[in-house]
């Protein structure tokens, strides 16, 4: 779905680092791990959500409520 | 007891570490304690979906509003016990935040927590850049939130922090005059043991690193000792945003000592009414004097 606001395990807040993390990714100077540690996520939990995270939001977006 | 700040963990002063020292861990754990469930912060608690044709549910995008945590350095009243509005919330206990957008024909639109309008200029989102949801095209959506104090044992959502934890001094001795190899640096995880080529010694030049794994020990067969000392204490606290690390602690140890002195005051109100109150001796009530002959 959309990336959720915080760390499922520890309430850290995850939601603003996504994009930071996927423009990183884009311009691929860094590896995965450097952009993790680069934005603070120093924990196994906040990095899982941020790694396995599927973007569906996209696909449900064109179906209002009209 | 004494305090000493070790080092800020990260650039922006969100978490602290300190070493209490001639303490005990209990007295560690009562503050771990309140910090998670009594420190109070700000968080949206009731939405008012005034309209929503998105995609996403009513309950998805109140949950996510919920979630991000709000500036709670303010005074704010509790709701539970405001005198102004008796629990219905006024301006003195509850704050007033509004979100409204609207996408045309042509564009999809991610909503962030900076789109928040806060009727209280103290009251804002910590951070700036928190999607809240996606609209897709001709969508529109108006909503009404209301902020509140709480605190974390209604819901984690006003927990102030997002790490927490203690642990014990740890005390690593090297026997002396041993010859060591390499390999038993190399085995730390941490990185505490250095070792001296020209002695084949072992040296430790980051002590405060150590978890206590006894990685160690185990592979020297002893000659390494690691003890953890429970008298000193390495704290650490990491804060979501919403209160400063040292507000919190200091906040947490003013909440224990309201408590403490609301103890002494029914203790005390107990003793007078057992005096008081000749048939209350007779009865077996939850305050009783007991000999030491009946025990």
């Amino acid at each position: 779905m959309i990336i959720p606001v915080r760390c499922l395990t520890c309430g850290f807040i995850v939601a603003d680092k996504y994009k930071p993390f996927l423009d990183g990714i884009e311009k691929g100077e860094k590896s995965a791990k450097e952009l993790l540690d680069d934005l603070g996520l120093y924990k196994v939990c906040c990095r899982r959500m941020i790694i396995a995270q599927v973007d569906l939001v996209d696909i449900i977006l064109p179906y209002s409520k009209d | 007891m004494e305090v000493r700040q070790l080092n800020v963990h990260t650039q922006s002063n969100m978490a602290i570490r300190f070493l209490i020292t001639n303490t005990n861990p209990s007295f560690a754990n009562t503050l771990r304690r309140i910090i998670l469930a009594y420190v109070p912060t700000l968080a949206i608690d009731e939405v008012i979906i005034i309209e929503n044709t998105l995609a996403l549910f009513d309950e998805f995008i109140a949950h996510r509003l919920g979630l991000i945590p709000l500036n709670s350095d303010i005074e704010l009243n509790d709701i539970a016990t405001c005198e102004q509005c008796e629990g219905n919330g006024c301006n003195a206990c509850t704050v007033t935040l509004r979100l409204t957008q609207e996408t045309d024909s042509k564009t999809n639109l991610m909503v962030y927590s900076k789109d928040i309008i806060s009727d209280n200029f103290e009251v804002y989102p910590v951070n700036d850049e928190i999607p809240i949801m996606k609209m897709g095209q001709d969508q529109r959506l108006i909503l009404e939130a209301v902020a509140r104090m709480g605190n974390g044992r209604e819901h984690a959502k006003w927990q102030p922090t997002s790490s927490l934890g203690y642990q014990f001094m740890p005390i690593i001795n090297v026997k002396s005059g041993h010859k060591f190899n390499k390999q038993v640096a190399d085995s730390c995880p941490r990185d505490v043991l250095t070792y001296n080529k020209e002695n084949q010694t072992i040296d430790i030049q980051n002590l405060l690193a150590c978890n206590l794994c006894q990685e160690c020990v185990h592979i020297t067969n002893n000659d390494i000792t690691v003890d953890a000392d429970p008298r000193q204490i390495i704290f650490y606290v990491e804060t979501t945003g919403a209160l400063p690390v040292e507000t919190i602690i200091t906040k947490s140890a003013e909440i224990l000592e309201e408590k403490a002195n609301e103890f002494i005051e029914s203790f005390q109100k107990a003793l007078e009414d057992y005096k008081d109150d000749p048939r209350l001796r007779r009865k077996v009530s939850t305050f009783e004097r007991v000999s030491l002959d009946d025990v």
